[in-house]
Parts: structure tokens; sequence; C-alpha cells
């Protein structure tokens, strides 16, 4: 068995933790000595994480091998509460256990069998539109659309988002034209729905951002990139949601 | 006795049909119920006594809640009356046969507050007695008001009832309940959750569970309440299966797409098992009234659905929404296997009493207990259901939630994609 040792920030490791919960409550990484990735996909097969998570975003970090550590979220969760924001937390592998060392807590919760926990296969996505949008707007738009329907249908122009929602009876839309965006690229119209309870919940975990970068094309994923921890590239925990689209019936 | 005072058939078209064709358009006759239900209750003199056996029955009902009135019920006769509440017995009854039965149970009311079944009177604690019994209990109630004659209660959750009076005094006679259900009843530290899945687990039957739950006979002491008939069925068939679909979500997938079909009297039921992680939805489609020029036009399809992990709100649907999720929970933990589930169910027009969950709940399991089609895709099993529906499948399809998230709206389908 592989030693493992690593110290990360709670603030870190509680976004970490929140974005995976999101789509799932177990999780496998995949320790290398450069760092950790995960990669989950939610039981419906509709969301998809996948996460790197370099060694430089550790405050310390060691490893003599190569190793998969399944893990139960949700306990990580919960073991991380009994902290301060300002604290580190310290993560070591002991056994069929993984350890935690928090200011003047210790406490080991079981790891889960790797077998009983699978690493999917992440489809090649890949859109050359995308508009980047402020967080705040983006969820006060699919907040809007909540109580309409259980989809979100977005229409990106060169010049405009739009997020729009209907029922039979009711109808909800955000509109942000070009100078409320803080990016955008695109050539044509391109249109594509998303359940709404997801991309929400997605977009919710996103705690550090402050922009939401959402690539897609007609009837095709949505891709939210993000980005959090330092701002070094070597230093900044990186990767991607994918969502599938709804059909239009 | 009378029926609800809705229905109203011109004589004529009686006199015409005389029970034999349901010209009126309901599913039964109510004069045949009324001449069976007449008929079960001979032995009885129309008066303020009441004597009889009662299977055990206690009806709990929801009117100025939390101040509410129970009700002791029985019918007029002796002897093993058991399979009155019996609602794995009721399925394979004439519709006729079971409402007079069911209207046969007459019922003495005494009010309470909810809360008094965590520290019951005597009154209340005989009557929770009297519900957890495990033999029908020989009860003679002195009532305030001459029996006969009141409204029927025709409830679409609860199984119709035979008319009450307020009570005067009762004197039960009850017998031992069930050892696992005195064993739940005494622990007054186990949770009313547990408590149900500890009686599930031990092979009481829900119907009992959910009678005990609504007598507040089970859970935490000074948590216990008295809860409404209707809603305390609605309450059991969900913590059952949520702990029963919880257990089964970690099984082995079932290999193929599994199909049942069953045609009852006035109904289609339908499932679909489905190889994937628990998702489940439950659809019916009412057609319009007993009106027969509109058969199969303007039937409005209403659908409630859930991910792998469950709802957060109550299912608009109502309580069969739990009911066949209990049957669908039951199947795959028979099997020791997991999936997903589709269930949907025609109505059509004449089937316009409302029985009660029950009648869902017993023809799901009658419906998962039948031989299956298997097939590779979900578009199979839809094309196959399509020589049985009224509605047009393509209906059905457009307004499933599995369907399309199996299908159309999940990301293998872009595994093989090249960008």
């Amino acid at each position: 068995m592989t030693m493992l040792k690593m110290t990360i920030s709670l603030k870190n490791l509680k976004e970490i933790a929140d974005l995976l919960n999101t789509v799932v409550t177990e999780a496998k990484f995949k320790v290398t000595p450069e760092g950790l990735s995960v990669k989950a996909v939610d039981p419906a097969h509709v969301a998809m994480v996948s996460m790197e998570i370099p060694r430089g975003a550790f405050v310390e970090y060691t490893t003599d091998g190569e190793e998969e550590l399944a893990i139960d979220v949700e306990r990580v969760k919960s073991v991380i509460k009994l902290a301060s924001p300002n604290d580190l937390v310290t993560m070591s592998r002991d056994g069929g256990k993984l350890r935690f060392e928090i200011s003047t807590i210790v406490k080991s919760i079981s790891l889960l069998d790797n077998n009983s926990v699978t690493t999917p296969r992440v489809p090649q996505i890949n859109s050359e539109s995308y508009v980047v949008v402020s967080k705040g707007n983006l969820e006060r738009g699919l907040k809007a659309a909540e109580d309409v329907s259980d989809s979100i249908r977005l229409t990106l122009n060169g010049q405009e988002l739009r997020a729009r929602s209907v029922s039979d009876s009711e109808e909800s839309e955000m509109i942000l034209p070009k100078d409320m965006l803080k990016e955008i690229k695109c050539s044509q119209t391109i249109k594509s729905s998303y359940p709404l309870e997801y991309l929400l919940k997605l977009v919710k975990s996103l705690s550090s951002a402050e922009d939401i970068k959402l690539s897609f094309k007609d009837d095709y994923p949505l891709t939210i990139e993000f980005k959090f921890g330092q701002s070094k590239e070597s230093e900044s925990i990186s990767g991607n949601f994918l969502l599938a689209p709804r059909m239009e019936q | 006795m009378t029926l609800s005072g809705k229905i109203q058939i011109p004589a004529s078209l009686c006199m015409k049909c005389r029970g034999g064709k349901l010209l009126c358009g309901l599913s039964y006759c109510p004069i045949s119920v009324k001449l069976m239900a007449k008929k079960m209750m001979e032995s009885h003199k129309p008066g303020r006594t009441l004597e009889g056996s009662s299977p055990p029955s206690v009806f709990v009902g929801r009117y100025g809640y939390p101040k509410i009135n129970i009700y002791p019920s029985s019918p007029p006769f002796h002897g093993d009356t058991s399979k009155l509440e019996k609602t794995s017995e009721w399925l394979n009854m004439g519709m006729e046969e079971f409402l007079s039965m069911r209207l046969s149970i007459f019922r003495g009311s005494t009010p309470v507050e909810v809360t008094q079944a965590a520290d019951p009177g005597r009154l209340f604690q005989e009557i929770q007695l009297m519900a957890i019994s495990g033999k029908p209990v020989e009860v003679d109630m002195e009532l305030e008001k001459p029996i006969g004659g009141q409204d029927v209660i025709l409830d679409e959750h609860a199984s119709p009832m035979g008319p009450s009076s307020p009570l005067k005094r009762i004197s039960i006679d009850y017998g031992a309940p069930d050892h696992h259900i005195e064993k739940a009843y005494s622990d007054t530290d186990l949770k009313a959750a547990d408590a149900m899945k500890y009686l599930y687990s031990s092979g009481i039957q829900v119907d009992r569970i959910s009678s005990i739950i609504s007598i507040g006979a089970l859970g935490e002491k000074k948590r216990r309440r008295a809860v409404p008939t209707r809603w305390a069925i609605t309450a059991s068939d969900k913590s059952i299966s949520d702990s029963l679909v919880k257990e089964i979500r970690d099984y082995q997938q079932i290999s193929s797409f599994e199909v049942y079909v069953r045609p009852t009297y006035g109904n289609l039921f339908m499932g679909i098992l489905t190889p994937s992680n628990w998702i489940y939805e439950w659809g019916e489609s009412w057609f319009p009234g007993s009106t027969w020029n509109q058969w199969g036009d303007h039937a409005e399809i209403e659908l409630d659905y859930e991910g792998y992990n469950f709802r957060k709100d109550y299912p608009d649907i109502g309580g069969c929404y739990y009911s066949t999720r209990l049957a669908v929970a039951e199947k795959f933990k028979s099997m020791r296997r997991r999936g997903g589930a589709i269930t949907w169910r025609e109505i059509y027009p004449g089937f316009n009493l409302p029985v009660g969950v029950w009648h869902v709940r017993e023809n799901m399991r009658a419906l998962f207990s039948s031989e299956p089609m298997r097939f590779g895709t979900l578009q199979e099993c839809v094309r196959y259901l399509s020589d049985f529906t009224q509605v047009p499948v393509e209906n059905w399809v457009r307004k499933s939630y599995v369907y399309p998230t199996l299908t159309t709206n999940n990301l293998d389908r872009f595994l093989e994609m090249k960008s």
C-alpha cells in the first residue's frame, strides 16, 4: 500500500466536495505524484463532472505511488463541517480508512471498495460558441424559471443570451444583452434546452466563481468550465461540468 | 342507506338495464350494491346499538384537523370479518360485492386531539388496542343516533365506509396483538419510520401498518399522533417504499427491459422496468366522464416522477404515486435486482367511483407478478404497449420523464459521437 498524506485549505476542500456532491454521493479519485483527478456521472447519466487537483493546490502533498481512492463524499462533507473557515485539513490514508486532522480533531472515515464505484467514460464534447456571464445574473434567470418548468432553453447569438422557460400557462425569460455579458463568442444563433434543476444545482455549487462560462451548440451538451483556488495554473483546481441537453418534444 | 347524493340516474334507464349492462356508465350498479348491502346486514335491526366482530377496523377522519374524529367500526354481524380490511383479498371481488361489504362497516365516532395519541385517555387507548389486535374484535357500541340512513364515505384515498353516529359507549373485547405489532407498539423509543420498516420486514401487511400508524400506536412516545386514514395510507406507502428503494438501488441491474400489461375492468395498468439506476414515474390518464362519444379523444395525462434521489415535494398526482412505487420496489426486491420504472394507468369512462389507493397498489402488485415481455430497447417496449393503450402511445411518451431521460436526454449518446 502506498503512503498518502495531503493538506488543503478547508475552503477548497469544501468546494471540491460540494461540486462532486451535485452529481454523486460517492466518487473515485485517481492519485498520482502530480495530484488528484476525479470523474463522476450522476445516476441518470445526465450530468458529469471532471476535476483536476494538482499537487500545487495542496499545502502539503506526499505520495509514493499511484492508487485509487473511493470516497463517500457526503461523509467528507459532514466531517469538514467540524472545521472553522480558516482551518487546514490534513488527510492521510490509514489502511482502509481516510484519516482527517482538523485543528484539535482527528477523525477517520471508511474508504469505499474501489470496485463499487465506477469511473465513467467522458464523451468528447467540443463547442466553439460560448458566453461568460456573471454568476449572479445567471442564477437569477434560472431561479425565475424554477416554478415555471423543469427545463430551460438557452439561445445565444452574437448580440445576446436568452434563457427561457415555458409551461402551458406561464413563462419566464432572462435576456442579457451584449453589454451585460463578460465575453461572447458566437457567429450564428444556437439553441439548446437543459434540465433546470441540474443546471441550478451546478451553478450554485460553484461557490467561489464570479463568472460562469457556458459553451454549447444546437441540442448538444452544455459545458461549464470552472477554476478556483490559487490563480497560478499549477496551483489552481480546474475542471468542467457536462450537462445533457433536453430534446425538444 | 343512501349512496352519496351525487349519483342521479333516470329510473327509465335502470328499468332497461336491470343491473346487467351498466347503462348508467358507472362501473357498478348502485341498486345491486344497495340490495347486497341490505342482505349482508339482515341481522342488524336499525337502532342505537351495534354489535359485531370488527376486523379490526378504525377509521380516522381528517375534518377539523388537529381536532378530528376517530371511528371504531364494525359490521353488524359476528364471525371472521378479517377480509373486510384485507385489501389483498378485494381485488378479485366484483365491484358490487366489494362496495356492499365495505358499506356494511358501521362507525361510531368520538372526537380527539391528534396529540392525545401520545398519552391517550381510557377510551382512546382501548380503541388503539382494538386497532392493533391480531384477530377480529367483538365490539358492542351504544350510539347517539340510530344508525342507517346517512351518507356513506367515498374517498379517493381511503376505502369506502358505511354510515356513522357519535359514540355514547363502547365495550371492546380485544384480543392479543400480533407479536411484532405488540413489540413496535410498546417500544416508545422506536421512530415511526423505523417501526413501519420493522413491521413490514416482519411480514405485516401494509394496510395493517397504515391503520396502526393512523391510530397513533407507533413512534417515539411523545411524538405519537393520530393521523387521518388517507394521510396514513400514503405515509406508510411512501415510508416503506423509501426504505425498499434505498436497499435495491445497490443491487445488480436487470439485464433487459421488462414490459407488464394488465387490462382490468375500466382500467389498463402498464409497467416497464428499465435496466438503469433508480428512476421512476407514475402517469394516469383519465378519460372524460362517461360520455361515450368522447371515447379516446381528450384524455388528459397527468404524470409525476423522481430521479435517483427521490422527490423533495409531494407529487401533485396524489397517493397512487406511492402505492405504485411500493409495488415497483417490492418487485425489484423480490428479484434482488435494481432498475427504474415507468408506470402508467388508463382509466376509462364509467370507472368513476373513488375506491381507494389500495385498488392501484393491489393491481400494480398483480401486474408485476405476471409474466413480462422482454425487449432490448425502450422504443420496442413502447411499440408493444401501443397495442393495448387507448391513449395514443406517442402522447404517453411525450409526457414521460423516464423515457426521454433514458433515450435522448443523457450523455451516453454523445460517447461515440465525433465532435
